[in-house]
């Protein structure tokens, strides 16, 4: 058999299983930044890390020399990758919370296994470097130069008494001077001492390399538009009024033949009531319903912010924020995300001037705690890039004070004012009559933060993210139904305000 | 210290901010028709507008609206007919048709009856409605147009605060004194503008004198008060940027100069004479000042020095021997300051401060003394001076003494019992004592605040059952506290780690009282508690 060089190269499986190791790497690393492939080839590629996972398993289990420890070597790259494939599935099947956690705790069990590897590694070493120290101790030498190699248990800075020792034993020496058990001369261990090292460097190259790898898809992120074009006016409603006329029975009220009597006549009123779009919603000019500023990858997503100190997460992943984004994409018929997402304040900052979200929305019901930074780039992001800010009471006079408070830090020269119920973001595409509320959490009025010419903030008072959500909280139709036409106005205020300025800014 | 001052500044016409009338005070000194104007209406017209105006009063917008409109159809020629559009654009404004309010019906009074008093106000509230929707740019052109074209109507004092409140949202300094300065020197003063320029002038003065510019402070506040008074007001109004500027060792000289400038300004006004009561109290009040000034600045070896002065010119009596006590408390020097309160011609009101220093100075044992002497010096009143007993001595914890003498109180005050027993309670609640608590609140008949503390120390108990019962006779009782007492009802059962009861009890808040704030509680902790979500019915705006 004469079989060719690189025929016999990739017979080796260990040859292969590298390279499908760089092209995972390669697709992890796209999924971080660009996203442009589409899901399912990460999952299949994800999906083969299973057989051959079994079949380094078996190989394992067969031929035990291969490498030393290469079973555990084997489980921790397969811990890596089936966690992420796991990962890429639960957002596949929009199980936001799923994955969350999966995210969360996936990364605690990563700095376990990191962990162990790293005391295996320490332990390995300083045994060899004992080792090596024993064949030395034969060998005459003279003064012996300073170790710098944390791996050498002889290194100079362990076991330095950087403090001063405890007065007990002090006492204890001075009283017992000729005991060799009291103050010893080393009192701490060389062996903690690096222990103690290898736990903190570990744990701050872990923490920085997942800072890294966090941002690492920040700097390229971007928020696009639906192109398109439209009107900003009101929905036309038309109203089918359909008569529904009952047969009408004559019976002889005297007849021997006995009936049973049917109901007198009745007619009955069918109001059958439908929103018609006698026009395209949007904004500018264009082909179909959407922006002009947009582009034709672009669709309306509906990001929810996250925040620490409280409960950025309230009810995420139970279908409000979903339900509303349908419901937006069906009566305006612009393109809308397939599924809801979330940031961090701090990843506001990764979208690029012009392509950042026209809206955010922000929900929860206990503190709200931004840093001096955050607090820095939600104002930037509101005023500079243009961007709205949506919230909406999650349950708490608590919360409404909160995000009053953050508010007047974010933008401390405007004042919050009821929004008027004739403002465009009332009427447009939906007249609002009324501002409905599942619960006045905050108040019955929907308070704005309005700077030229635009609203920088809406908040809505009543826990409107409740009457979005499956099974609408319980409230009647007639108030969700209103609840998702302020979802809906607030969400096309922002896209329209945000494309209008990107037009503005073309024509400058 | 710039920053310190701007501070200070927009604290204080911030103050001056919720002073200021709301739009609806103003509007009803503004959009109100004279009688004049009313005899000028046919009869059929005076009763269509006193209908319309009949449910303005009654805040029924709607209808409201509706019958300004109609006057408007019927008697378009009508002199009040600018009125009638004018109250239907406030009408919009309430029902939160701000834009609507604006464009047609503010903007069309002014278009269309120019002339007219109704068109000022309008131009004013286009400017105010602006403000109040946020539009503040607009706004701010609005007002400033109506302040300075109309600077002596009532419309144009109303433009220049709310110039003054945009400025302050805006932190611009400059804009704010501007507006002060024109409230405090150009308006006219009367009856429905005197309280915001006497405002605005006392925040010109405070912000003045944090610039060291005592003299202009003072003219502001001359603007407002008569002689007798301004003295007292200049010392008040400066007391702020003298504290700050004595607390900043950075200004120092600043300080000095202010508390020199002060005390300069008060040794003019001293009356030649002191032969009269009056001028002679003017003289020595005069003096307190001038020590009040030494106090800010911290000139203490001066303060000593002027109560002699005081002392020698007018002689000693309560009044000096209490102020020379204070500063010495003031500065922790208890023993002397009580050596003072001693000299004291009338002794009850001395032993009485004696015995708040030893309280201040946490001696329980000599404050105590002190009120068994003025129990036995003053016997008319010997209950004040044992609840104050029992007071100190919850002050210091020991309530058993306390107890003792509420119960003493009970037997010899009878017509004040309830109090006696409401306060033996209380003790017993913060003695932890709950049984005993419980005994004496039953006993009380201040419904339902007993009830509620009594199922409180029954939580206590963790005798839950106890605490249902007792919340479930509030909730019968009381309208008002009903929410309150069954959402308590949720947490008792909870605590009793009843969870099918709480979960009930809770939804039972939701429905009963969807439009509570204990309605929102409930449904909160089942949303976090529980992950349960409970309609609250859901609403529209009222």
């Amino acid at each position: 058999m004469n079989r060719s060089k690189s025929d016999r190269r990739f017979a080796n499986p260990v040859h292969w299983t590298l390279g499908y190791l760089a092209v995972w790497t390669l697709l992890l690393l796209e999924i971080r930044t660009l996203q442009s492939v589409p899901d399912w080839l990460h999952i299949v590629m994800g999906t083969i890390s299973i057989p051959l996972g079994i079949f380094w398993l078996r190989r394992c289990d067969c031929d035990r020399q291969l490498i030393p420890h290469q079973k555990w070597i084997v489980l921790t790259i397969l811990y890596i990758l089936w966690w992420q494939l796991g990962m890429v599935v639960l957002d596949v099947v929009i199980l936001d919370t799923a994955r969350a956690t999966a995210a969360r705790w996936g990364t605690v069990g990563l700095f376990g296994i990191g962990l162990l590897w790293v005391v295996w590694g320490v332990e390995q070493a300083s045994a060899h470097y004992r080792q090596a120290k024993l064949a030395g101790d034969q060998i005459p030498s003279g003064s012996p130069a300073p170790i710098w190699n944390p791996l050498n248990l002889d290194a100079s800075f362990y076991a330095v008494q950087w403090l001063p020792p405890r007065p007990g034993p002090i006492l204890t020496y001075l009283r017992h001077p000729q005991d060799p058990n009291v103050l010893p001369h080393n009192q701490r261990s060389r062996k903690l001492d690096q222990s103690f090292l290898a736990l903190i460097s570990y744990t701050f190259a872990f923490l920085i390399l997942g800072l890294l790898f966090s941002q690492l898809g920040g700097c390229r992120e971007i928020y696009e538009l639906p192109a398109g074009g439209g009107e900003q006016k009101q929905l036309a409603q038309v109203v089918k009024i359909k008569k529904v006329i009952r047969k009408k029975y004559i019976i002889n009220p005297l007849s021997s033949i006995i009936f049973a009597v049917p109901p007198i006549d009745e007619i009955q009123l069918k109001l059958t009531e439908i929103t018609k779009h006698a026009y395209q919603v949007g904004q500018g000019e264009g082909q179909g319903a959407g922006f002009s500023g947009g582009t034709f990858r672009g669709k309306v997503r509906f990001i929810r912010l996250e925040y620490s100190g409280g409960d950025w997460n309230q009810d995420y992943g139970v279908g409000g924020d979903l339900n509303m984004l349908l419901e937006y994409g069906i009566r305006t018929q612009h393109k809308v995300a397939e599924r809801t997402e979330s940031r961090t304040i701090g990843q506001l900052n990764n979208f690029p001037l012009g392509k950042s979200p026209p809206l955010v929305y922000m929900t929860g019901q206990q503190n709200i705690s931004l840093s001096k930074s955050e607090v820095k780039t939600l104002r930037e992001y509101l005023t500079e890039k243009h961007g709205m800010l949506f919230g909406d009471n999650g349950g708490s006079r608590h919360f409404h004070n909160q995000f009053l408070a953050m508010m007047n830090r974010v933008l401390p020269n405007i004042k919050p004012v009821p929004i008027p119920l004739d403002d465009v973001i009332h009427r447009i595409p939906y007249q609002i009559p009324y501002l409905p509320y599942v619960a006045p959490h905050g108040g019955k009025e929907s308070l704005g933060w309005y700077k030229d010419g635009r609203w920088l903030a809406y908040y809505h008072p009543g826990d409107i993210g409740d009457a979005w959500s499956d099974g609408h909280a319980g409230v009647n139709a007639e108030i969700w139904e209103a609840c998702y036409r302020i979802g809906t106005n607030v969400t096309f205020y922002a896209h329209s305000e945000y494309s209008r300025w990107l037009d503005a800014q073309k024509g400058e | 210290m710039v920053g310190r001052t701007k501070g200070r500044m927009i604290s204080t016409v911030l103050l001056f901010l919720a002073l200021a009338p709301s739009v609806r005070g103003q509007s009803s000194h503004l959009n109100e028709m004279s009688l004049e104007r009313w005899g000028k209406l046919r009869e059929v017209e005076r009763h269509q507008m006193q209908v319309a105006e009949k449910y303005f009063r009654d805040r029924n917008w709607t209808v409201a609206a509706d019958e300004y409109e109609k006057y408007m159809t019927l008697y378009e020629s009508s002199n009040a007919a600018s009125h009638a559009l004018l109250k239907w654009a406030m009408c919009q404004v309430e029902m939160r048709h701000q834009n609507t309010a604006i464009d047609d019906g503010f903007r069309s009074v002014v278009d269309y009856w120019p002339d007219s008093e109704d068109a000022i106000a309008a131009s004013f509230y286009v400017g105010k409605t602006l403000q109040d929707i946020g539009q503040t740019k607009k706004a701010k052109v609005a007002l400033k147009e109506v302040a300075d074209q109309h600077a002596k109507h009532l419309a144009g004092v109303h433009a220049m605060v709310s110039l003054a409140q945009i400025a302050t949202i805006e932190n611009d300094e400059q804009a704010i004194v501007e507006n002060l300065r024109k409230l405090t020197f150009q308006a006219t003063r009367d009856k429905l503008t005197r309280r915001q320029c006497e405002t605005a002038s006392i925040q010109l003065a405070a912000h003045l004198f944090g610039n060291s510019q005592s003299s202009d402070a003072i003219e502001a506040l001359a603007t407002t008060y008569q002689l007798d008074r301004l003295a007292n007001e200049v010392v008040n109004q400066s007391r702020t940027a003298l504290r700050t500027f004595t607390s900043d060792p950075k200004s120092t000289a600043k300080s000095a100069a202010l508390a020199d400038e002060l005390i300069a300004y008060l040794r003019e006004q001293e009356p030649e004479s002191i032969e009269t009561e009056q001028t002679k109290g003017f003289a020595k009040n005069l003096c307190y000042l001038v020590i009040d000034v030494q106090q800010t600045a911290k000139r203490n070896d001066q303060v000593l020095a002027e109560f002699s002065n005081i002392a020698k010119r007018f002689g000693s009596d309560d009044e000096l021997l209490g102020r020379i006590a204070n500063w010495y408390q003031a500065n922790g020097q208890y023993e002397k300051a009580r050596e003072n309160y001693k000299k004291f011609a009338d002794k009850i009101v001395g032993l009485t401060l004696i015995a708040d220093s030893y309280r201040q100075e946490k001696n329980l044992t000599h404050a105590i003394q002190t009120y068994a002497k003025l129990i036995a010096a003053d016997s008319e009143n010997q209950s004040k001076w044992k609840a104050l007993s029992a007071t100190t001595y919850r002050e210091f914890e020991k309530y058993a003494e306390a107890i003792t003498l509420y119960q003493q109180l009970m037997q010899e005050d009878t017509t004040n019992g309830d109090r006696w027993l409401w306060e033996t309670a209380t003790t017993h609640r913060e003695a932890g004592d709950w049984r005993a608590a419980i005994g004496f609140f039953r006993q009380s008949e201040r419904f339902p605040d007993s009830y509620r503390e009594m199922a409180s120390c029954h939580r206590h108990l963790k005798q839950h059952s106890e605490a249902v019962t007792l919340y479930n006779q509030i909730a019968g009782g009381d309208k008002a506290a009903a929410p309150w007492a069954m959402l308590q009802i949720g947490y008792t059962e909870e605590e009793a780690k009843r969870k099918d009861q709480a979960i009930a009890a809770f939804k039972k808040v939701c429905k009963l009282f969807p439009k509570d704030q204990n309605a929102s509680r409930a449904h909160a902790h089942l949303q976090n508690q529980y992950k349960l979500t409970v309609t609250l019915g859901g609403s529209k705006q009222d």
